[in-house]
């Protein structure tokens, strides 16, 4: 049996983990032009609390929800309580949300411990499906290769169709002139802040699932979403899709063609992007 | 202006620090009464070993409480002892940092640990630059570590090679195994570990069909595990801790088929106490290192066992990391009574000579040091089952007493090794 379709696939849904990670952290990056060093935190304290939450409930689906609604309130703390004031100044933003960060990994290490743990979910999904050409697959990597399209697709639609999503647009394009528009881009803010870290929280329980949740994977899932934002472009959604398609995919057959250089090849395809097109596969010139 | 004072006041700022250096350094290895002994405990906290800390802590916990003392400290004949700790990611480069900063800024007269295997060796050259320090390794196993020519280190488990000692036979002769697929993390640790294994595998006639040497912190197997060939009877699994636990759930969901057989931290207490679903790849493997079965009765085996559990955040059982972590620091300790705390000068000569003529009977058998400063000890065999209860645990095959280091070292290989 060829063995390349299968890791296409194993890309694709690897990629779908990213791309729901690093979705929040492009809005965050390309609406505010602030790096936000605590986006890991955000996905490891979602996983974190989505994993108690679902292994308490037995629901996967709860997990999931409360593992949203917690990084979508961790972020909306940090935005309002920490950073508002520093919101123009984005050296300050990066030290507030690292020092976040820094804090965040000691305090869940102390919590939840050194060892690894997975959300669970329920034993029906844990089946393989036949894909022709390929064999059986896990059906929960489809799964979660279902939801991070239904949920590109969504917040796509929600930017580009609503009056909400003009508004963010305008607001990536030229803040201050949006904000000279009469429209709040504090609060417009704030609601990104939230909803992207909501996001990672959400893509920690995702990843949770497939893969085993520990410390130091806010560190790893952080600088993969920098590295699909700056693959894909700031901002830009379709741009994260395609950023995490590729980081996910060139990883995978990096894993099998060369597993020594795996890592290698991932920062490779970021230099490779930068030096031909700088600002990114779909980002457009600042 | 301002630069010409910067340039004048350069030299004088650094012949200050030179000379408080100096003194500092000569008031330390001049005076010839021990007073105080300061010990710096390199431990993992991050990455796919994080559990480290918590299980050095532990088997501190356990060896300082027999001297009436705690995690932080205590006191051997009026000496009065401070431990400090210090976390790493179980790379080199953080195990550089932190045992600089261990010596250099907290001053510690000896340093205890690492974890890991890279971060062992790079612990052991930095040895080599300061011999008025002691080092007792926590539970780094590459070969190579003490055939370096510290000898102011000193390490009291088996090297990863000699935890393979029998598993390659029984793999091949009992099992019946002929052909395995190797899969293992890229870095020193599982290269001897992996070599070990098999080079006794292939002496006894088995074949590799292929290498997978993935990187640390791998976390999605599920094209590693798609090129394992049909023709496979068993696969190798070089992995550990967060890493072992990905690749056993996700064979799960993959629906592997064949046997396993573990390196040395693959199928340990970490690995099987966690709440994933593996138990249906994970019976069966088997596996060699310095960790007995539940069942072995050993009376300090027992003792140290019960004393484990109850400190905080202890496994089920424990990890080979407490183990080892416990030979070794109570090894120190046992070495330190010796001597009453009088460390000697100059470069801590009298502890040294303790620790190299220490012999007692650990948890997990007899340990004495070879001259090359490494232990002589019990390895043992074992296979993963399932409890009444559901639970997965281990069972012993074989023990062999005495297992004494080998000089040859391993790289990462393709095929068998050299």
């Amino acid at each position: 049996m060829d063995i390349w379709p299968l890791i296409l696939l194993n890309g694709l849904t690897l990629g779908a983990v990213y791309f729901v990670a690093s979705s929040g952290l492009t809005l965050i990056f390309g609406l505010m032009r602030v790096i936000t060093l605590a986006h890991g935190t955000s996905f490891l304290f979602g996983g974190y609390l989505g994993y108690v939450a679902a292994s308490a409930t037995d629901n996967w689906i709860i997990g999931l929800v409360t593992g949203l609604v917690a990084a979508g309130l961790l972020g909306l703390f940090t935005h309002q309580v920490l950073i508002r004031r520093f919101q123009d100044d984005d050296m300050r933003v990066a030290l507030i949300t690292l020092g976040v960060a820094v804090i965040g990994t000691d305090l869940m290490l102390a919590v939840f411990g050194g060892t690894a743990t997975q959300v669970p979910f329920p034993q029906d999904l844990q089946v393989a499906v036949q894909i022709p050409g390929i064999g059986d697959y896990p059906l929960i990597r489809l799964i979660i290769l279902a939801i991070a399209v239904v949920l590109g697709i969504a917040i796509y639609l929600v930017i580009a169709r609503t009056r909400f999503g003009s508004i963010v647009r305008a607001g990536v394009d030229d803040a201050p002139m949006t904000s000279a528009t009469g429209v709040n881009v504090r609060v417009v803010f704030a609601v990104i802040f939230a909803v992207g870290s909501a996001l990672a929280g959400l893509a920690g329980v995702i990843s949770g699932t497939l893969f085993p949740l520990l410390p130091g994977q806010d560190g790893s899932y952080l600088l993969f979403s920098l590295v699909v934002v700056i693959v894909g472009g700031m901002g830009s959604i379709p741009g994260a899709a395609i950023g995490s398609a590729l980081v996910g995919v060139v990883s995978q057959f990096a894993l099998v063609v060369a597993p020594t250089y795996a890592f290698v090849l991932t920062f490779a395809l970021m230099v490779i992007v930068l030096a031909v097109r700088p600002q990114g596969i779909m980002g457009r010139p600042a | 202006m301002k630069s010409l004072l910067k340039k004048r006041l350069l030299p004088v700022v650094a012949i200050a620090a030179t000379a408080g250096l100096v003194l500092s350094g000569c008031s330390a290895a001049g005076g010839g009464e021990t007073k105080e002994i300061k010990i710096g405990v390199l431990a993992t906290d991050k990455g796919n070993l994080a559990f480290g800390m918590d299980e050095a802590k532990a088997a501190i916990g356990v060896s300082m409480a027999a001297i009436g003392g705690t995690i932080d400290g205590g006191e051997i004949d009026g000496v009065p002892i401070t431990i400090v700790y210090e976390g790493t990611d179980g790379t080199s480069a953080s195990a550089q940092t932190a045992v600089k900063k261990l010596v250099e800024n907290d001053g510690v007269d000896i340093v205890f640990g690492p974890v890991s295997g890279d971060e062992g060796e790079t612990v052991v050259q930095y040895a080599l630059t300061t011999p008025e320090v002691t080092y007792v390794n926590g539970s780094a196993s590459p070969v190579g570590m003490t055939l370096a020519g510290a000898d102011n280190f000193f390490r009291f488990h088996g090297d990863s090679a000699m935890w393979m000692g029998g598993l390659g036979d029984y793999a091949y002769n009992e099992k019946g195994y002929k052909k395995v697929y190797a899969i293992a993390e890229d870095y020193s640790f599982p290269y001897d570990n992996a070599g070990g294994f098999f080079s006794e595998f292939c002496a006894a006639g088995g074949d590799v069909t292929g290498n997978a040497w993935v990187p640390v912190g791998t976390t999605d197997y599920s094209s590693i595990i798609a090129q394992i060939p049909a023709d496979t009877d068993a696969v190798y699994v070089g992995l550990g801790g967060a890493d072992a636990a990905s690749f056993l759930s996700q064979a799960v969901t993959a629906g592997v088929q064949k046997p396993l057989i573990g390196g040395t931290i693959a199928v340990d207490t970490t690995a099987l106490s966690g709440d994933a679903n593996i138990a249906e790849v994970a019976v069966g493997t088997i596996a060699g290192g310095p960790v007995p079965g539940p069942d072995y009765d050993s009376p300090e085996w027992q003792t140290f066992v019960a004393e484990y559990v109850k400190q905080p955040k202890a496994f089920p059982s424990p990890s080979i990391f407490s183990i080892l972590y416990y030979n070794s620091f109570n090894s120190l300790l046992l070495a330190l009574q010796e001597v009453k705390g009088q460390l000697g000068s100059p470069d801590q000569k009298d502890l040294r000579a303790a620790l190299t003529a220490l012999e007692w009977t650990s948890p997990t058998g007899p340990i004495s040091l070879d001259g090359n400063r490494q232990a002589i000890v019990d390895n043992f065999l074992i296979e993963v089952v399932q409890g009444a209860d559901g639970t997965l645990t281990t069972k012993q095959i074989s023990q062999t007493s005495g297992v004494a280091q080998g000089t040859k070292t391993y790289d990462r290989f393709e095929g068998c090794p050299e």
